[in-house]
C-alpha cells in the first residue's frame, strides 16, 4: 500500500517537490505527536506562497493576509486528519484555495483592490528594461497602471479560471499538482488555463503586443 | 491612455504575468502577519463551547441550584395558601384578644391587602382599595375578627373619636345604621353607645361577611351609592384622618364627597 502511495506521489511530483514533501511529512508527524511548536516551521516555509496564491485570487492584501492566516489555522486544527496520502503543501494549498473560495462567494459584491507593490519597481523584470514609455508618464506610473489593469482582468475571470492561472503561471505548479489541489482532472486544468489566457488576452489587448 | 502613449514595445501576456509574480508585500508586513497568526493560533487552542453544550451546562446548573430553590418556593406557597384558607373560619370564636387571634391578625393583614393607590384616570381622586385574598374554599368563615383586624380592613375607623361627636347630629345618624347586631363598626359602636372603652361588640364580623356588611351598609348594592350614603362614608373617612370630626372639617378638608363606591367579588374601592 505504501509503495502505491509512494509511486503515486512520484508520478505527480517532481523530485524536488518530493524531497520537500518528505521533509514536510516529518514535521507534520512531530506536530501530530504533540510538538505544536514544530508547526511554526511549516508556517515560515509556506506563508509567502500561501499568501501569494490568496493574494492573486483576491487582489486584496488585507483579505489575503487574513485568509492565509485562517488557512494555517485550519491546517493546524485538522493536522491530525492529515494521513500523508498527498503532500503537505498540496493539502495546505487546497485548504487555502477552499478558504478563499468561501470568502469570495460571500463577498463577491463588495470586492476592491488593495495591491502590493511590484518588488523593487520591477528591477528584476527583463522586459521592463527594454520598455520605453512616454517621458511625461514615467515607467513607475506605467507599471502601476498596467498592474491595475492586469488585476482588473484577473478579477473578471471566474474563481476557477483565476485559480488555475494563478497556480500555473504565477506559482509554477504543474497541471497534475493543480488538478490535485483544485480537485479536477488535468484535462480540465488545461482547458481552464487555455480559456483563462484567452480571456486575459482579450481584456488586455490594448496593452499587449 | 494606452492609445495615446507612444510605446516602442508592448509587453506580452506572459510579460504581464511575470510582472504579477513580482508583486510582494514589504518585509514589515510579515511581522504583523506572524503576530496576528500567533494570536489566532492561541485562540484556536482554547476550546470553544458550542451552543448546545452551553444549553446542557445551563440545565445542569439549574438542576443543581434552581430545582431546590423552586421546591422550597413551592413549599412556601403551599404553606401560605394553607394559612389563607384557615383564615376563613366561623364567627363563633371568642372576642377577647387571645394569642391565637393575634397570630391570625397578622395573617389576616396579609390576606386582606389594603392600599391607597392613585387613580390611573384622574390623579386628583384618591382610591381606597380593600382587597381580600382569593378564597380557596367556599363556605362560611368561623373565626371572628378583632378590633385591630377591623381597623386594618376599614382603616378610616382606626382613629374615629366617637365620643367627641356623641352629640353631633351626624354622629347620631351615624349610630343608627350601626346600632344593630351586625355591621363593620360593631366594636366601635359598642364603645360609643355604651360609653365603655372595653365594651364588646355584639357581633364579631369575619373578614368575608365584613366586606358584605360594608357593602350593604353603605348601600352599594348598585355600583353608584346615593347621596346620603356618600355623605355618611365621607364622614367615616374624615374620622380616620384626624382628631376632630365635624361637618366643617368635611367641608374644608374633604370638599369632595364620595363619587363612587365599587365592589367586586374581592375588591371594595371607594373614590372620593
Amino acid at each position: 500500500m505504501d509503495l502505491i502511495k509512494t509511486f503515486g506521489r512520484t508520478v505527480t511530483a517532481s523530485p524536488e517537490r518530493q524531497a520537500e514533501a518528505d521533509v514536510d511529512l516529518e514535521i507534520v508527524r512531530k506536530v501530530q505527536a504533540g510538538e505544536v511548536a514544530a508547526f511554526d516551521a511549516l508556517v515560515k516555509k509556506y506563508r509567502e506562497r500561501i499568501y501569494s496564491v490568496v493574494y492573486h485570487l483576491t487582489s486584496n492584501r488585507d483579505d489575503a493576509a487574513d485568509l492565509a492566516q485562517d488557512a494555517f489555522i485550519k491546517a493546524f486544527q485538522s493536522i491530525n486528519r492529515f494521513k500523508g496520502q498527498s503532500s503537505f503543501f498540496t493539502w495546505l494549498y487546497r485548504i487555502a484555495v477552499n478558504t478563499t473560495y468561501t470568502h469570495l462567494r460571500k463577498s463577491r459584491l463588495r470586492s476592491f483592490f488593495s495591491l502590493d507593490d511590484v518588488k523593487e519597481g520591477g528591477e528584476g523584470v527583463e522586459w521592463l528594461k527594454e520598455l520605453s514609455v512616454e517621458p511625461s508618464i514615467g515607467k513607475a506610473a506605467y507599471i502601476k497602471e498596467i498592474q491595475e489593469k492586469l488585476n482588473e482582468a484577473f478579477q473578471k475571470l471566474s474563481i476557477k479560471h483565476r485559480t488555475v492561472v494563478t497556480l500555473f503561471e504565477i506559482e509554477g505548479f504543474s497541471h497534475t499538482e493543480i488538478a490535485e489541489i483544485v480537485g479536477c482532472s488535468e484535462g480540465t486544468v488545461r482547458s481552464r488555463l487555455h480559456y483563462a489566457k484567452q480571456q486575459l488576452q482579450s481584456d488586455l489587448k490594448a496593452y499587449l503586443k | 491612455m494606452a492609445e495615446h502613449r507612444p510605446q516602442i514595445s508592448k509587453p506580452t501576456l506572459e510579460n504581464l504575468l511575470e510582472l504579477k509574480r513580482h508583486e510582494r508585500p514589504p518585509e514589515a508586513f510579515w511581522n504583523a502577519f506572524d503576530s496576528r497568526l500567533r494570536e489566532k493560533q492561541l485562540a484556536a487552542l482554547i476550546p470553544v463551547e458550542s451552543g448546545w453544550s452551553r444549553w446542557y451546562l445551563g440545565i445542569g446548573r439549574f438542576a443543581k441550584f434552581g430545582l431546590p430553590m423552586a421546591a422550597a418556593a413551592a413549599v412556601v406557597v403551599g404553606i401560605v395558601s394553607f394559612n389563607r384558607q384557615s383564615l376563613n373560619i366561623s364567627p363563633s370564636a371568642s372576642p377577647d384578644r387571645s394569642v391565637e387571634n393575634r397570630d391570625l391578625t397578622s395573617a389576616s393583614a396579609s390576606a386582606a391587602d389594603m392600599a391607597e393607590v392613585a387613580d390611573p384616570v384622574d390623579s386628583g381622586i384618591r382610591t381606597v382599595v380593600i382587597e381580600a385574598a382569593p378564597q380557596i374554599a367556599e363556605g362560611p368563615s368561623n373565626k371572628a375578627m378583632d378590633a385591630e383586624q377591623i381597623a386594618r380592613t376599614l382603616p378610616w375607623l382606626a382613629n374615629v373619636d366617637f365620643k367627641r361627636d356623641s352629640k353631633n347630629e351626624s354622629g347620631i345618624n351615624l349610630v343608627e345604621p350601626l346600632n344593630v347586631d351586625r355591621g363593620p363598626t360593631a366594636l366601635a359602636m359598642a364603645s360609643f353607645e355604651n360609653n365603655k372603652p372595653n365594651a364588646q361588640p355584639v357581633w364579631a364580623p369575619t373578614e368575608q361577611n365584613l366586606r358584605q356588611a360594608v357593602a350593604s351598609e353603605i348601600g352599594i348594592s348598585s355600583p353608584v351609592v346615593d347621596k346620603s350614603n356618600r355623605a355618611w362614608m365621607t364622614r367615616l373617612v374624615a374620622g380616620n384622618s384626624g382628631s376632630s370630626f365635624s361637618d366643617s372639617r368635611i367641608e374644608s378638608e374633604y370638599p369632595r364627597e364620595l363619587t363612587r363606591v365599587g365592589l367586586t367579588s374581592s375588591t371594595l374601592s371607594i373614590k372620593f
